[in-house]
């Protein structure tokens, strides 16, 4: 349903009088949604997983690459041919009560989908629609008059899935949608958007820093440093069989009750700091973290390919090392 | 969820009835409002009625008229109830041609941007660099004298670029919030995002500096009239009571003092009603 083809999003950064050099957010990242499937995309703070998924929904402008909806090139299209498409093309935010309009009520927030896609409804047959998805994503109907700050943050979140489920789109792209919520919550959260997924088939772009929501969400895993990706796999398979040891050293990081701990572990665990997506390392961009680079990893970037063993070849890695480590 | 309050609206209204100036203003506004639209038609006197019998009466000399009457023996009360009128039809006629253009100029070129926005507000600054005082004279000769509305329409159409300025800084913060981008990842086309979720967001701050131009207006068309350029003879206006008033304030004090009490009393409400409304609408106050 979504295929993307070596997608690059660079942003030019100027520090004063210097020469404008391209920040590589997003640095040649290849991947492919089925319908109705949930591709979790995780990796650090920074490491282009947001940009990627705002680029896919030409929310930022990609610099090279394709991006194949339904098998039609949508990276070169501009706003007024994108428009139509954005029907099947949602997204959900990390602040909640920042992505509702504040002088807008519950009601015309989740009806905007709806003037904008079926302009012939009119208003009794929008305000019923409206009611079910609300009802739907387990808020009860006579919200639809109130506004957004009367609400927390987890109600906050379920108006933005309503507005984004309200048209029953084809892929709901989830930008760390649970990030800014209570654990308690996410868990509600999450149940629902699997929910969701499941009876109206959608394709979910789910994107997190946090491993143990994807596990929970999505049927595979991308993981991305520095912009390029680093390992690909079936959700039960990465986490049964991380190859990349980036992989690893993430999934190391990971079952820890307190996630404000977390970034300290991780450190602790790979040893360094994330280099400068202005300037990455040259060859293979992880090798600077990596326990078993060699010199090989600083001269070559590594291919993003499947493992030599048959047993594994539903994942892809990019590392030099595969076989020995 | 058990606050029964509708929003930002109702808290917006809740705070202003707590600042007790802004109250008082307003109620004084309204009262004025009230008292210019509807005494003339009900007094016995009409503005421009000549009374051959008392001519040039202070205030309380005689019943049959409270304050007086001119040097023509016209009802000073009457006359400067119709001043107030003309005065607040002014204000308002000029405050609003600044609003539509202001606001819309504004939110255009801030949301939208780029060499739009650059080429928009750069004619902005070359409309402000024009000596203001001299664009509205040459208007002024150039309608019919009477005609003191059209004259207002042209003062609110230059008169716009401060709320431009106002409104193109609100909308360009706006353009980063998250559920602009919302609306544009629901494929809602750029004007309806100007006019839906721009527009109703900057109304905030568009509303306090309108109401701090309504006495703007008043007093720049009270000073126009002073200089004889705005409402002409028979009809009156703040301004023009006040100028013949000033031509006799040796001998008759009353000709001055009673239009300047309501120009000040007006303006003064104005102020604080704006000083009110930018308390309670200030977003960073909630």
């Amino acid at each position: 349903m979504l295929e993307i083809r070596d997608l690059k999003v660079w942003f030019d950064v100027r520090e004063g009088f210097a020469k404008s050099r391209p920040l590589r957010a997003v640095d040649g990242v290849d991947l492919e949604l089925r319908a109705g499937e949930a591709l979790g995309i995780v990796g650090e703070s920074g490491c282009g997983k947001s940009t990627l998924a705002r680029a896919v929904l030409r929310l930022l402008p990609p610099t090279a690459g394709k991006i194949l909806w339904l098998g039609r090139g949508i990276e070169a299209l501009d706003a007024a041919a994108m428009r139509p498409l954005r029907r099947d093309l949602q997204i959900v935010f990390q602040d909640p009560l920042a992505s509702l309009d504040p002088r807008m009520t519950v009601g015309e927030i989740v009806a905007e989908p709806l003037r904008v896609h079926e302009p012939g409804l009119d208003r009794t047959a929008r305000g019923a629609r409206v009611r079910a998805m609300l009802e739907r994503v387990g808020l009860s109907a006579d919200v639809i008059a109130r506004y957004p700050h009367e609400f927390s943050g987890g109600q906050c979140q379920r108006i933005g899935i309503a507005r984004a489920m309200v048209l029953q789109p084809k892929l709901l792209v989830c930008d760390e949608a649970v990030s800014a919520l209570d654990v308690s919550i996410q868990a509600q959260i999450i149940n629902l958007i699997a929910d969701l997924k499941r009876d109206f088939g959608t394709g979910v772009l789910f994107v997190s820093h946090n491993l143990a929501v994807v596990r929970r969400l999505c049927d595979r895993v991308l993981v991305l440093y520095l912009g390029k990706p680093m390992e690909t796999a079936p959700t039960a398979a990465l986490f049964a069989r991380p190859l990349h040891p980036y992989t690893r050293a993430l999934l190391a990081a990971v079952p820890i009750p307190d996630p404000a701990r977390q970034p300290a572990r991780l450190a602790a665990t790979l040893g360094g700091e994330l280099p400068s997506p202005l300037d990455p390392p040259s060859g293979c961009v992880f090798r600077t973290r990596c326990p078993h680079a060699a010199a090989e990893c600083a001269e070559r970037a590594p291919d993003f390919r499947p493992p030599n063993s048959t047993a594994l070849a539903t994942q892809r890695v990019a590392c030099h090392r595969l076989e020995e480590i | 969820m058990s606050d029964p309050s509708r929003g930002f609206w109702i808290d917006a209204a809740r705070r202003l009835l707590r600042h007790r100036a802004a109250v008082v203003a307003g109620a004084l506004i309204v009262l004025v409002t009230l008292l210019a639209a509807f005494g003339p038609a009900w007094s016995p006197h009409r503005f421009d009625a000549i009374d051959w019998e008392n001519m040039g009466i202070a205030p309380g000399s005689t019943n049959a008229h409270w304050l007086g009457t001119d040097r023509l023996g016209r009802d000073l009360f009457v006359r400067t109830l119709q001043g107030v009128q003309i005065s607040l039809q002014i204000g308002l006629l000029a405050t609003l041609v600044s609003l539509c253009i202001g606001v819309a100029w504004g939110a255009i070129a801030g949301y939208v941007g780029g060499r739009l926005d650059e080429w928009m507000m750069r004619v902005v600054d070359v409309l402000y660099s024009l000596p203001y005082i001299f664009i509205v004279i040459i208007l002024s000769t150039l309608f019919d004298r009477g005609n003191i509305q059209v004259l207002f329409l042209a003062i609110g159409a230059v008169g716009w670029l401060t709320m431009a300025r106002i409104v193109r800084g609100q909308a360009l913060s706006l353009r980063k919030r998250e559920f602009i981008e919302a609306a544009i990842a629901t494929g809602v086309s750029t004007p309806a995002i100007v006019w839906r979720h721009v527009v109703p967001n900057v109304v905030g701050p568009v509303i306090v500096y309108a109401t701090l131009t309504i006495p703007q207006m008043i007093l720049f068309e009270s000073f126009l009239s002073f200089l004889g350029l705005g409402v002409q003879e028979p009809q009156a206006s703040l301004g023009s009571l006040i100028n013949e008033g000033a031509q006799e304030m040796e001998s008759a004090a009353w000709l001055l003092l009673v239009p300047a009490a309501f120009l000040v009393t007006l303006l003064t409400c104005f102020n604080f009603l704006g000083d009110g409304l930018r308390d309670a609408l200030d977003p960073r106050e909630q």
